[in-house]
């Protein structure tokens, strides 16, 4: 009651004053920043009046005073300075930026805050750390730099979706993936390929990195409990770049750059390697140890046998070899960037627009990514009260994709491990080679004559209008469209490969997916004395709806058509409509105490359409409270400090990522049988489907000393997800294969720590390092129960989830490697260790240890510079996983797969061939029973998971402001920039690129790239 | 502004949350009446068209697992179904498990569903749902039943015998061999009750009383009861609706839809069909083709034989015996024959020589309409000599030699098969059954 009769009493005496000294002189000055640039907008005011003025365009100002008064400026970024009115009219000021300042603030999506201001734990990338990532999609750039966060991309296909875990896996059936918003809205993240099997296109593929201002993530529950039923994975915030009050500036950055397998990958036999293995096949299988023919008798044994024809032809030809591995390799992909922005404003208003194009080209033949998007970003005071911004993105990526999501015979990857190198992809002229002794397809005809395109173009117009009802009480209305235009064309030549047997195919879908959300808000804040209080109330809808076409038809007259137009045969077309909903009400309480103690609550009602009616509705919510320690008076002394925080939050969001109507026991329409329409129970449904809820505690420490020399944080979070949305297996005798319930419960929880280190700070020379690490465990702690009881546990050929367990633990047998007197396989009989069989059958099936989810992950780097060179390296590590090789079925087989029908890898070298021999790979055998058994699921092919990779090194130049200036420049820079350099694996059977999705398969897909960029950066 | 708002209030109610049903409807409203009913049996003859069942898999197990046919692992597929290796996780068990209790939940909407309209034409629907229920659970036994493993016969463990759509007990456990006869023979023995012949449709593309009495025969046989199998085939011979083939237009006949032997088969269309995961494309597609004929299957046939000439099987361009003749459209579009005259001929043989009759006529019946040699006795050796020949490549020959109790005699050209009783004789429970239901007890021989 106090500080606000205070509050009063001053006003009331500024009033007087005002009146008793309304004659004074007018001041005039120039306001520039710390390269001398003029700085327009500058708030200039005269303390202790309501007297006060903004600098101009060219950072001149006027004003009125009296000396002796002080005038106060101020500008976002700068540090405030103060000057008093002496004997001269003329006050000149070189502002100081306010390093410290720009980094404090946090973007949390529907609010910012200070840093300081924060209760829960959040990790916001700047620009610097965005802008030049050389990878295609903007959420790429968060690997290594976030504690806790992992990311795997589901391929190294450009454009391609990553694969993002934050603190952990928490959601069995129902989606993992956080919520990504775009300027304060919601927004649509997911794939938009035309077709699962073929590379897939990121929604976020369609942002250029370079128009990115800051990525925050939000990761414990006061921070994403505003987003209520899909915060529980975690939110990722964008905020795109806005203009900056100032003459308008351009910035014009262009990068070109070259790639290769980020590592080796495994290495295909050669024909000639292939042919031994396979007398011995013949030999270990039918030899008799001797008896019916030797070793060396084996070659002309091998005619005598089955499947001998595509050897003898290729011996016939003269033993060529087919080097499938490399020819399926584009040679030096490249990578091209063009931007330019341009950026401005007034005291009115400001801008930001730019013009980008991306093109990069996969390592594989015949597929490549290209980008064209623009952004214009604008805000304008309309009046005193009223505030306009609109924000509008539209982009056109266009990625020619291929088969790689499985083991397809028109996938390259399959044809570099999979196709027989006695087969050639090049005949004797040179043309391609479309006459194989095999059932797979000469892939590099096909990336020449087969077409499959993903067209997206998506655009995102978000506008909000703010009106400043009374002071600090401000109405927002926002309104964001999210128009994704996906299109996807598909063509298979009639001469080789698919769709030779159907003369030709094509295929077109169009998927149009309209996207909309409004919010509107009230937000008040006021002060009590030192009580602060920042209060939020807000309404937010969203509705989704996609409308899906489809038409597809084969058998083409002629080649060179490729569109639907001219197909004669089998017509198909189809099309549906799908929509969901969200309405939300959402409340946002702020509050501190001199800025020393902070407590924030958050509260959520949120209804979505995926569940069932009365149902639709939870509550999400939070508390969090921090104390700014090193700004309690009794630290002042304690000179080290520069920085110490509590902090801790609790709170429950939601997640409601399943597929839609999934509650609605429902009929299908889309079968037929004998040309009439047939119906079919297309889910089981369950009328009691609602959200699953998560419920996540975060205590931390934010510490910084010696004047943050060293400074950093150190938390703690556990994070209980429960009312799991469940697909509960049913058994398949109910004509389902699961239900979708609400049951089940997994913990994660970890420790988070991150640490910078500025060993030198100078004007002219920098020296930092920095790192952060952090720990997951994570548990199942509940399940469904059947009927009986008994408990029921989700098991499939490699993994199982099970209570007591982590999330998907790897489940298979225990392989106990290879007989040295016979060359058999062994399994261990209990799974484990002990007694060993050579009968799969007999040995037992159980848990071999970790997931697929790193039990740590870090990121540490080190920046230099000095002048104008820097020089940046970050590294990335992650372990203590287990990672399964998929499809060493075959490759690895050492039946008939490997040395007859397809081919294998180079391991198979090592293959026994005599008694007492120590491998771990089992003799060959040339029958299919037998042999490929050795290669069937066990823990053979399950690796450790650790690694460490040199994510980034870059070097750069910035040319010194004399020469810049000289050339009519405001400044010039020059970066040299590696990607994925180096990686070191920890297993050495681990040949795939180490860095595979979040389910722990290596796959036939194109791995991970590194990548060697030159840039350069225009500002004028 | 105002409008925005507005209309954002205006739309945030629960009902504002109610998805768009576009292309589903609801089954709890849904079916009706008489139409409603035959869409949901159209959809269970669909579901019986699946890869995973008589569109393809079904077949390749009877053939693969025998000495006609083995996969040549071309493309990785049906390698551990033709070699026996399979583990309780295999894809195919999984697949053909699944797919046939899907047909089964089919049947059962059919059978519980109270519709309007003409109460025949219900009867006549719902008869075809009793009788496709018996042959999927037919199908489920002579696959994962253990009736041909260790001492099997009657009490050992059969399948769930599954009558309700989700009925109140959702985890079945599994009933006898016997118990699962019996209940099929109510089912087949009910649809005929309902059923009326003047309601057969014509088009051989449904289930007629002739088909569910051949189905029946087929049961029996199995099982050697004769007696009964007897019964059921005479009733399909005497009816006089079908004939033999002749042998000049044996070849002909499998790409005719409704041929005069046909019975029962499955509707493929040009706008309807599996494509390459059709039986066509296995059996010698040039993408897949992993299933070969053994070399020495050529030798079975007498000179002249229809069955054994090159129009029906031939050597491809790698030198690889095929079946050429059945399934043999490029286009996928071959409908596929479930039960044919010939094979009910042949039971209504098997089951009069078992029963003290003569089925040398019947037998010689089918032999001389394919232009080979009459058989001197109607042997059970003969009988199965001529089922082997008849039916190649169309599912027959592993559980004719299962029920003889014969050792099978390849897996592939360079391995011996397993001995009579073996535990690969059934195909394992799939693991995702065993483990999402607790009454469910996994084969002998298997893991969990």
């Amino acid at each position: 009651m106090k500080s606000k009769l205070t509050w009063i009493l001053t006003s009331f005496m500024v009033l007087c004053v005002s009146f008793s000294f309304a004659q004074g002189k007018t001041i005039s000055g120039n306001v520039t920043d710390q390269e001398g640039l003029p700085l327009p907008g500058v708030s200039v005011v005269v303390v202790g009046t309501t007297s006060g003025t903004q600098t101009d365009f060219d950072g001149n100002y006027t004003i009125d005073a009296n000396a002796g008064q002080v005038l106060r400026f101020s500008y976002i970024g700068q540090k405030t300075a103060e000057r008093t009115v002496g004997s001269t009219n003329v006050i000149n000021l070189q502002m100081e930026e306010d390093a410290q300042a720009l980094e404090e603030v946090i973007v949390l999506g529907y609010s910012t805050r200070g840093k300081n201001e924060i209760t829960g734990s959040t990790v916001q990338l700047k620009s610097s750390e965005i802008n030049d990532v050389p990878l295609v999609t903007v959420d790429q750039a968060l690997q290594g730099k976030v504690a806790g966060l992992t990311i795997a991309s589901s391929s190294g296909t450009p454009g391609s979706t990553q694969d993002i875990r934050i603190r952990g896996v928490g959601s069995i059936s129902a989606s993992n993936d956080p919520l990504f918003v775009i300027d304060g809205v919601p927004v649509i993240s997911g794939n938009f390929s035309g077709s699962t099997a073929f590379s897939s296109l990121s929604a976020l593929s369609a942002i250029n990195n370079q128009d990115v201002e800051s990525i925050t993530v939000l990761k414990d529950a006061s921070a994403t409990s505003a987003y209520g039923a899909r915060g529980s994975n975690g939110v990722v915030v964008i905020t795109t770049k806005k203009g900056k009050q100032g003459k308008t500036s351009f910035n014009y950055t262009s990068s070109y750059g070259v790639q290769d397998f980020a590592v080796d990958q495994p290495t295909p036999l050669t024909a000639a390697q292939r042919e031994q293995l396979y007398y011995d096949a013949l030999y270990n299988t039918f030899g008799d140890g001797g008896n019916n023919f030797t070793r060396a008798e084996a070659p002309a044994e091998a005619p005598t046998r089955g499947g001998w024809g595509a050897y003898a032809a290729w011996i016939d030809a003269g033993r060529p070899e087919g080097n499938w591995g490399e020819e399926v390799k584009r040679k030096n992909p490249t990578i091209v960037n063009h931007n330019i922005s341009a950026s401005g404003g007034d005291e009115k208003g400001s801008f930001y627009a730019s013009l980008g194009y991306s093109k990069t080209e996969a390592l594989v033949v015949g597929s490549d990514f290209e980008r064209i998007n623009g952004v214009f970003n604008f805000t304008r005071n309309l009046s005193d009260k009223l505030k306009f911004d609109t924000n509008m993105n539209v982009s056109n990526t266009r990625q020619n994709a291929f088969l790689e999501q499985s083991a397809f015979f028109a996938n390259p990857f399959l044809s570099r491990y999979f196709m027989p190198p006695t087969e050639q992809p090049y005949n004797e002229d040179g043309s391609l080679n479309t006459n194989l002794n095999t059932s797979l397809f000469n892939t590099l005809y096909l990336a020449e004559n087969d077409i499959a395109e993903n067209d997206l173009t998506r655009a995102i117009i978000n506008s909000s209008l703010e009106y400043e009802i009374i002071d600090r009480l401000k109405f927002k209305t926002r309104f964001s469209i999210d128009y994704n235009l996906s299109a996807y064309r598909r063509y298979e030549n009639r001469v080789h490969g698919g769709g030779l047997a159907d003369g030709g195919t094509a295929e077109s879908s169009i998927n149009r997916n309209f996207n909309w959300v409004t919010q509107n808000s009230l937000n008040y804040t006021f002060s009590v004395g030192q009580h602060n209080f920042d209060l939020t109330a807000l309404q937010e809808y969203q509705k989704n709806k996609t409308n899906y076409l489809y038409g597809a038809g084969e058998n083409f007259p002629v080649d060179g058509l490729t569109y639907l137009d001219n197909t004669s045969a089998n017509f198909a077309v189809s099309s549906n409509f799908t929509d969901w909903a969200n309405a939300s009400y959402l409340g946002l309480l702020n509050y501190n105490f001199a800025g020393k103690y902070i407590f924030d609550a958050t509260y959520r009602n949120e209804g979505s359409s995926r569940f069932a009616p009365g149902l639709r509705f939870g509550d999400f919510w939070s508390v969090g409270a921090a104390w700014n320690v090193s700004q309690e008076d009794f630290m002042s002394s304690v000179d080290f400090v520069s920085q110490l925080r509590l902090r801790g939050s609790y709170g429950v969001s939601g997640n409601s990522g399943i597929d839609i109507n999934a509650y609605q026991a429902l009929l299908g329409f889309s079968a037929d049988y004998d040309n009439q329409g047939a119906i079919f129970p297309t889910g089981f449904g369950n009328s009691l489907l609602t959200w699953e809820k998560n419920a996540n505690y975060d205590v931390g420490v934010d510490f910084g000393f010696f004047d943050d020399v060293v400074s950093g944080s150190v938390a703690y979070f556990n994070k209980r997800t429960y009312d799991l949305l469940q697909n509960v297996p049913l058994s398949r005798t109910t004509g389902f294969s699961e239900v979708a319930t609400n049951i089940g419960e997994i913990v994660n929880k970890g420790v988070e720590v991150d640490a910078t280190f500025n060993i030198i700070r100078s004007n002219d020379l920098n020296w930092s390092i920095s790192g952060n690490y952090a720990t997951l465990d994570n548990e199942v702690t509940k399940l469904a129960l059947d009927a009986n009881g008994e408990e029921i546990t989700i098991t499939t050929g490699t993994r199982r989830i099970e209570v007591g367990q982590p999330i998907n633990a790897w489940y298979m047998r225990g392989w106990a490697g290879v007989d040295p007197a016979n060359g058999d396989p062994l399994w261990y009989v209990n799974g484990t260790d002990g007694a060993t069989t050579n009968d799969y059958n007999a040995a037992e099936v159980a848990y071999q240890g970790e997931n697929a989810t790193p039990q740590y992950s870090a990121g540490f780097g080190t920046h230099f510079d000095f002048k104008g060179f820097s020089f940046d390296a970050d590294f990335y590590t992650a372990g203590g996983h287990k990672v399964y090789e998929d499809w060493s079925r075959y490759t690895k087989s050492n039946g008939t797969f490997s040395t007859r029908v397809f081919n294998g890898t180079s391991e198979l070298l090592n293959s026994w061939t005599t008694p007492g021999q120590i491998t771990d790979y089992p003799a060959l055998r040339a029958n299919a029973g037998d042999g490929n058994r050795a290669a069937f699921t066990s823990s053979r092919f399950l690796y450790e998971g650790d690694y460490v990779r040199l994510r980034n090194l870059s070097l750069g130049y910035s040319l010194p402001s004399s020469a810049t200036k000289a050339l009519g420049m405001d400044a010039i820079n020059f970066s040299v920039r590696g990607t994925n350099l180096l990686t070191w694996v920890k297993d050495d059977r681990l040949k795939y690129d180490p860095e595979v999705r979040a389910d722990g398969f290596t796959r036939l897909t194109t791995p991970p790239v590194k990548s060697f960029v030159f840039g350069v950066n225009l500002k004028f | 502004m105002s409008i925005l708002a507005s209309a954002t209030m205006m739309s945030c109610s629960e009902d504002s949350l109610d998805p768009t049903l576009a292309v589903n409807k609801s089954v709890e409203t849904s079916i009706n009446t008489e139409e409603d009913l035959q869409g949901i049996l159209l959809g269970m003859y669909n579901r019986l068209t699946s890869t995973q069942y008589y569109g393809r898999d079904i077949i390749i197990y009877g053939d693969s697992r025998s000495d006609n046919a083995f996969s040549n692992g071309n493309s990785g597929r049906f390698v551990t179904v033709s070699t026996m290796a399979m583990t309780e996780t295999d894809g195919q068990a999984t697949g053909t498990w699944t797919q046939i209790y899907e047909v089964i939940a089919s049947a059962n909407i059919v059978i519980g569903a109270e519709v309007t309209g003409d109460e025949t034409t219900i009867n006549h629907i719902k008869g075809q749902a009793y009788a496709v229920r018996a042959l999927a659970h037919f199908d489920a036994l002579r696959l994962y039943g253990q009736q041909h493993v260790q001492s099997g016969g009657l009490s050992a463990l059969g399948v769930p015998y599954v009558t309700e759509f989700k009925g109140e007990n959702l985890l079945p456990a599994r009933n006898t061999v016997g118990e699962v006869k019996a209940l099929m023979e109510e089912d087949f023995a009910t649809a005929l009750s309902l059923m009326s012949a003047s309601l057969n449709d014509p088009s051989k593309q449904y289930i007629t009383t002739h088909a569910v009495n051949g189905l029946w025969s087929r049961v029996e046989i199995y099982f050697g009861d004769y007696q009964k199998a007897l019964t059921a085939a005479a009733a399909v011979v005497n009816s006089n609706q079908f004939s033999i083939v002749p042998a000049g237009d044996f070849v002909a006949s499998w790409s005719t839809d409704g041929a005069v032997n046909s019975i029962f088969e499955l509707a493929v269309n040009n706008n309807d069909n599996l494509g390459i995961n059709g039986l066509a494309n296995i059996y010698r597609g040039n993408t897949y083709g992993d299933i070969q004929a053994y070399d020495a299957f050529a030798n079975i046939f007498d000179a002249g034989d229809i069955r054994g000439s090159a129009e029906m099987i031939d050597v491809d361009g790698a030198g690889n015996l095929r079946n050429i003749g059945k399934y043999p459209s490029a286009t996928f579009d071959d409908n596929i024959s479930i039960i044919r005259y010939e094979e009910v001929v042949l039971n209504y043989a098997e089951a009069l020589q078992n029963t003290g009759g003569n089925g040398l006529v019947f037998l010689n019946s089918v032999a001389t309409n394919r232009n080979a040699l009459p058989y001197a006795t109607a042997s059970q050796a003969n009988i199965m000599l001529e089922r082997r020949k008849e039916l190649a490549f169309e599912g027959f020959r592993f559980d004719d030699l299962a029920r003889s109790q014969m050792d099978i005699p390849f897996l592939d050209p360079n391995q011996a098969g397993p001995a009579y009783g073996s535990y690969n004789y059934a195909f394992p429970i799939p693991a995702v059954e065993t483990n999402a239901n607790s009454n469910m007890v996994q084969n002998f021989g298997y893991s969990n």
